[in-house]
């Protein structure tokens, strides 16, 4: 009986613990599932967020006209920002992390990936004649731009590249004058080409040997020739042309287009926030079309010559709005005739300032 | 012997299934625990995310270039509306620019211009796209200067005061 009882205590003693073993297993299979499991939704919920943050660093930046901003992504330093821009909506985020912010409102112009500590943010008005809208530049310190030319522009890009009030924001770009002896500075990744000579960078033509060894996707060129644009990528040691595309604007100093065109990593990118500028001005101009219809008819437009002046806005105005929607619709090809018009209702608001009617804007 | 071992049998089935009960209660409890806990995450989260939205809106809309004034500022005011711009933009959003497009800056929301001097009783509602459903509202207020043109002689406009009200729904 006793010998029994002994082999019985052997066999519960070791049945117990594999019934703790087996418990304890599945109880910490469930616990290790549910942190697994978290800590995905934590990683996916921070890119989200990011991305979320940096929307509304783009809204602000893009809201508050002609600012610098630099941003702080030293915690982004693994991880690479991406841009893409197609049919009027583009899409901006952290690759492989979270949901991307996709907008269709901000004409954004950047390089196609951004790995770095800190963005450059500028912003700067687009004007046909008035304000449509506000372009914003996402660049980075990691990215040298290489001006070619003595363009005033090139003056000009050189002054803007530091900020007033942010000190740090600093663009990295080097004036040179021979493209083909150009060294590129070390610790850049990607280098942009500015060529205001129009010359500099031929399709076929040979990439300077300081870049030839870089990777296709780091090296870049833009050629500006005869109001147009024409955009380069690099394929092995020879230029490759993505095409020209024309650009619509009045001039001026700290012309929005043409910074569009440099910050813009490719045609596509370039295009694209254009088309969304253009639907924006499609609205725009139909609310200038209805004030320049309520301006006429105001009492400081009956005074002295402001009848005469007044009586050839409204026309204008409905053309320009005609144009705007035929552009918007139908970019590049019909928008021609918009910075034509532009320049009249700037010229005939000039007139009303000079002869102290209400102006239009 | 026999009545005895039944026993001992049934007292460990016994203690089998009060550990279990007792394990599965904790685990209940953890798991309606943990369930109460993500769902107040999930609401914090979208009542900050709404927040977020009524300040991105309001800053959206105050510059906007469809209402700002020309001359962006106007001292001392450094945020300033153009009333004519504003009545011609309420028109323009009465077609479909709305749902076309204004709806992608402002989502659901409604945005009023209230004057407040000199004439307290001029409000404009510029944009209306309620949600009928909506869980959670935030209201956020910006006071800003608003210039008519229409009603003065010259370059010069008449200078009204009043706010901006932004509400918007989740």
């Amino acid at each position: 009986m006793n010998r029994i009882f002994s082999q019985r205590g052997q066999l519960d003693l070791p049945f117990n613990w594999i019934y703790v073993l087996l418990a304890g297993g599945v109880i910490l299979l469930f616990f290790v599932g549910v942190v697994v499991k978290q800590k995905d939704v934590a990683t996916q919920q921070l890119g989200t967020d990011i991305n979320q943050i940096l929307s509304s660093i783009a809204t602000a930046a893009a809201a508050a006209e002609s600012t610098k901003v630099v941003v702080e992504t030293s915690g982004l330093a693994d991880d690479v920002l991406y841009f893409e821009c197609r049919n009027a909506q583009t899409e901006y985020g952290i690759k492989g992390k979270g949901s991307p912010v996709t907008d269709p409102i901000i004409p954004l112009f950047a390089p196609a990936e951004i790995n770095s500590r800190e963005l450059l943010l500028w912003s700067l008005p687009y004007l046909l004649p008035y304000k449509v809208t506000d372009f914003l530049y996402i660049t980075a310190p990691t990215i040298q731009y290489i001006l070619v030319g003595n363009d005033a522009r090139v003056q000009e890009f050189l002054k803007e590249s530091k900020s007033g009030q942010q000190e740090k924001f600093v663009l990295s770009v080097a004036k040179t004058d021979d493209l083909s002896s150009f060294s590129p500075q070390k610790g850049k990744q990607s280098f942009r080409i500015i060529d205001y000579t129009g010359l500099a960078v031929q399709s076929g033509g040979i990439v300077p040997v300081g870049l030839q060894s870089l990777e296709d996707r780091q090296v870049s060129a833009v050629t500006f020739n005869s109001g147009a644009a024409t955009f380069f990528v690099k394929k092995g040691t020879v230029w490759q042309s993505e095409g020209s595309t024309p650009l619509f604007s009045l001039g001026g100093d700290l012309d929005a287009v043409y910074y569009a065109a440099v910050f813009s990593g490719h045609k596509e990118m370039f295009e694209c926030g254009m088309q969304k500028a253009f639907q924006r001005l499609k609205y725009v101009s139909d609310v200038y079309e209805k004030k320049g219809l309520a301006l006429e008819n105001s009492p400081g437009a009956q005074e002295g010559n402001c009848p005469v002046l007044f009586s050839g806005l409204p026309g204008l105005l409905l053309a320009h709005h005609g144009d705007s929607t035929l552009c918007s619709e139908f970019y590049p090809e019909n928008c021609v005739s918009l910075v034509q018009k532009s320049g009249e209702i700037r010229s005939l608001n000039q007139q009303l300032f000079s002869a102290n009617c209400p102006p239009l804007y | 012997m026999i009545l005895k071992k039944t026993k001992q049998g049934q007292i460990h089935i016994t203690e089998t299934i009060a550990v279990l009960f007792i394990f599965f209660v904790l685990l209940f409890f953890g798991l309606v625990f943990y369930y109460k806990y993500v769902d107040v995450s999930a609401k914090e989260q979208l009542a900050e995310n709404l927040e977020r939205r009524a300040v991105d809106s309001t800053t959206r809309f105050i510059f906007l270039p469809e209402v700002q004034c020309t001359q962006r500022e106007l001292p001392p005011f450094p945020y300033c509306l153009d009333l004519l711009k504003l009545s011609a933009f309420k028109d323009v959003l009465s077609g479909d620019a709305l749902d076309e497009y204004y709806f992608h800056l402002f989502s659901f929301a409604k945005i009023t211009v209230q004057e407040v001097y000199p004439d307290p009783a001029r409000s404009w509602v510029v944009y209306d796209k309620p949600k009928i459903d909506y869980s959670n509202k935030k209201v956020t207020y910006f006071s800003a200067a608003l210039e008519d043109a229409s009603v003065s002689g010259g370059a010069e406009p008449v200078v009204h005061f009043g706010y901006v009200v932004m509400e918007v729904y989740s």
